[in-house]
């Protein structure tokens, strides 16, 4: 029988209730009964594992697993054991103080790498200038935002969420995509891949390599781009600069005018405080170019123009989407979708989205252990709507493909001569005018042990006609490593034992519900009629996609709508 | 989507991150996540932050990935990293000069220490007859657990919601721990053919 006393004593003690004359009375019960150590050392392990099993909250695995990828230095083979070192003689400055402090020492290691893989640069910023990772977040004093990314992708992180506020003097090394920036006088640059890049401050920006596109509006005279041998003033204007790895910085003006120091010169070494005073080694106005060499004396010299290397904005693409959340994390049902059309950003609440129905539907030969359906403990009666309600946890998935897209219109009707095509077709609702950038959009259901870029998919027109054609997409404008990307809410999947050949059979056939594993998020890619060869203002009444059958990996569509006229 | 995670799928990301795919190194993160913070939390005296230790062993096992054999038991090997940061953190605590005053009674922490090298099997078996008998508990037993552990509201809250005085509370959750307890036993028995 238990001790009474003790009972009330473990209890407070697991409560962290327990006083010291308390504690020395517990330490006491148990020394005299050994049986009372071995209860509470039950009654604590329990407790422990109580609060790993009330708290299967798929949000804080996914915030353990970030948090921790976030410490990992860019390169295992690397990583010297440096960092473990210290963390085995380290006894300050523990707990929760501990993971942003190897969060820092191992970013410093990584970037160590990377600054030994890159040319030392004598850009003109201070001495000492020591580039430490820190979330993108949480520094206040840098003011320069991420505004835009398209198939961004930095080395060794993750990229910054948008809107997230960029470090100062903090090397960004952008390995693919774009990213747009804003600064706090309105100026804005769009860098693109490869790229090394620093935020040096409000009004200026470092690009070690890479090109940047600088539009500087009224208000932002004066913001200038640093590159190993050059500066680059703004006096209004749009321009770009390009760097090579070479240092060679070609600069051309668009629009305005912009002033070139040469970093070596005393002018420019002062400029960066005195700059309006100070004349420039070059004036370039609108349609000049020049490029500046330092290979043992800067020189520069005038070269062709190329208006073309101006970006003014980033593609058209997906921008992000907005869900309810479910009860127990995750996203569950779209609210609107924000995508870039023509240049222009444009955010659709849901209910204003083209709806689809699907058509047809069917599978590859073999039977896809993965199954076909998504959605809840339940399914509804009619399967042709999981593609167009608004859970983002219902869809259609693993439809069969063809390593080569279509080139003649699919077999949506099965006979003896003609088997049908494997894949899916929806039709819209109402037809979806062809218009500049993304008309339609899908969106799919992914985990890590997917290909990030998204499942690949070829994309037809039901009706071939000259000048029209499949479209494969290779990799999604959300990806699994897009901030945007949302964790998906939990779902079911309802698996076949059969290869499903019809639209009635996924009706029919027998199927059994297996729960989802929780690590899923939500991809999303924007389909550009045009690149099936509609033309401008044309109507598009349905559309036939298939499994691009690159890998193992099938397409797994949860949501598909056109979008309307802007 | 692909068929659920398996050996070979954990091997092929071991071999990526080997090649320098960083990222690849999630999926393993993800895969031993909760087993890893679950023997952890078992294992771990008080005062151990269960996820600083078991982050610190995954970036442990990240920079010392060139000694692990591919193809050999990856989940044993990381799980004896982990008891190894477990040890360190043990010895750091200890050495604090106050630390059974704030802590832990040192029999408790002896007992501790003699169910160090439950394998994690164990643990993980404990951790799944937990949770069905979590869902045996009737509805108002379960409901201090969602409190305690869930919500991890003050004992004042969970006698003001339940009209009850914070002894009645206390000794609530006393029984249901118990009660867990005795069914987890009564599992694990009849998983071993005991009953």
């Amino acid at each position: 029988m238990m001790n009474d006393r003790f009972e009330q004593l473990w209890t407070d003690y697991l409560e962290g209730e327990l006083g010291e004359a308390e504690l020395a009375e517990l330490r006491q019960l148990i020394a005299n009964d050994p049986r009372l150590a071995e209860a509470a050392a039950d009654s604590y392990q329990l407790h422990r594992l109580l609060g790993i099993a009330a708290c299967d909250d798929p949000a804080a695995s996914e915030r353990f697993v970030q948090a921790t990828m976030a410490c990992l230095p860019a390169d295992s083979n690397q990583f010297t054991g440096a960092v473990m070192r210290r963390l085995n003689t380290s006894t300050a400055s523990r707990t929760r103080r501990w993971t942003r402090w190897l969060t820092v020492s191992v970013a410093a290691v990584a970037l160590g790498i990377v600054s030994l893989t890159l040319v030392l640069r004598d850009g003109g910023e201070p001495a000492g200038h020591q580039p430490v990772a820190q979330p993108a977040t949480t520094n206040a004093k840098a003011s320069a935002r991420l505004v835009a990314a398209s198939h961004a992708r930095f080395f060794g992180e993750l990229a910054p969420p948008l809107e997230s506020i960029l470090e100062t003097r903090r090397d960004y090394v952008l390995t693919e995509g774009l990213v747009e920036l804003e600064f706090p006088s309105g100026a804005t640059v769009i860098i693109e891949s490869p790229a090394v890049f620093r935020v040096i401050s409000d009004m200026s920006l470092a690009l070690d390599t890479g090109r940047c596109s600088v539009y500087a509006p009224e208000g932002a005279e004066g913001f200038r781009v640093e590159t190993p041998v050059t500066r680059v003033v703004d006096r209004g204007t749009r321009f770009t600069v390009s760097v090579a790895e070479t240092n060679e910085t070609e600069v051309q003006v668009i629009e305005g005018v912009a002033d070139v120091y040469r970093a070596a010169t005393p002018a420019a070494q002062e400029a960066s405080s005195n700059l309006d005073k100070l004349p420039p080694d070059v004036r370039l106005t609108e349609r000049n170019a020049y490029r500046i060499t330092a290979f043992e004396d800067v020189a520069l010299a005038p070269v062709q123009f190329t208006p073309a290397a101006y970006r003014r904005s980033l593609p058209d693409r997906i921008i992000r989407y907005d869900a309810t959340t479910a009860a127990k994390g995750g996203i569950q049902e779209l609210k609107s979708v924000t995508v870039q059309r023509g240049g222009r950003e444009i955010q659709y609440p849901v209910e204003q989205l083209i709806p689809v129905e699907l058509t047809w539907f069917k599978s590859a030969d073999a039977v896809d252990r993965s199954g076909h359906l998504l959605g809840g403990e339940t399914l509804p009666e009619n399967l042709a709507e999981l593609l167009s309600d608004n859970l983002l946890t219902t869809g259609v998935i693993n439809p069969g493909g063809s390593k080569e897209p279509l080139t003649s219109d699919p077999v949506l009707r099965e006979d003896a001569d003609r088997p049908g095509t494997p894949g899916f077709a929806v039709r819209f609702r109402r037809p979806v005018v062809n218009r500049p950038g993304p008309d339609v959009i899908l969106m799919e259901v992914q985990t890590f042990s997917n290909p990030l870029d998204g499942d690949a998919f070829h994309v037809s027109p039901l009706k071939f006609a000259p000048g029209r054609k499949s479209h494969t997409i290779r990799r999604y404008d959300l990806t699994m490593n897009s901030p945007e990307a949302l964790r998906l809410a939990s779902f079911s999947l309802y698996r076949y034992s059969q290869p499903i050949a019809s639209l009635e059979e996924l009706h029919t056939a027998t199927h059994v519900r297996a729960n989802a594993g929780p690590r899923f998020h939500l991809l999303a890619v924007g389909i550009d009629l045009s690149d099936l060869g509609f033309a401008e203002g044309e109507q598009v009444e349905g559309l036939f996609f298939q499994d691009a059958e690159d890998d193992a990996h099938r397409v797994d569509p949860v949501f598909i709508a056109g979008f309307p006229e802007p | 989507m692909s068929v659920p995670p398996d050996d070979s799928r954990l091997e092929h990301a071991l071999s990526r991150v080997r090649r320098g795919d960083v990222a690849a190194f999630e999926y393993v993160v993800q895969r031993f996540e909760q087993p890893l913070r679950a023997w952890l939390a078992s294992q771990a005296m008080p005062g151990v932050d269960v996820d600083e230790v078991a982050q610190r062993a995954f970036v442990a096992a990240f920079a010392r990935l060139n000694e692990y054999e591919p193809g050999t038991n990856f989940s044993a090997w990381l799980f004896t990293i982990a008891r190894y940061q477990l040890r360190t953190e043990t010895t750091r605590l200890r050495r604090v000069a106050d630390y059974h005053t704030r802590y832990a009674p040192d029999l408790l922490q002896r007992e501790l220490e003699r169910r160090a090298d439950q394998p994690p099997e164990v643990v993980l078996a404990r951790l799944d007859h937990l949770r069905e008998c979590l869902k045996s508990l009737g509805s108002h037993l379960r409901q201090f657990i969602t409190w305690r552990y869930e919500e991890e509201i003050s004992l004042e809250e969970m006698a003001s919601r339940s009209g009850r005085s914070v002894a009645a509370v206390k000794k609530q959750l006393f029984l249901v721990r118990k009660k867990l307890h005795e069914c987890i036993c009564q599992r694990e028995a009849a998983a071993e053919g005991g009953v």
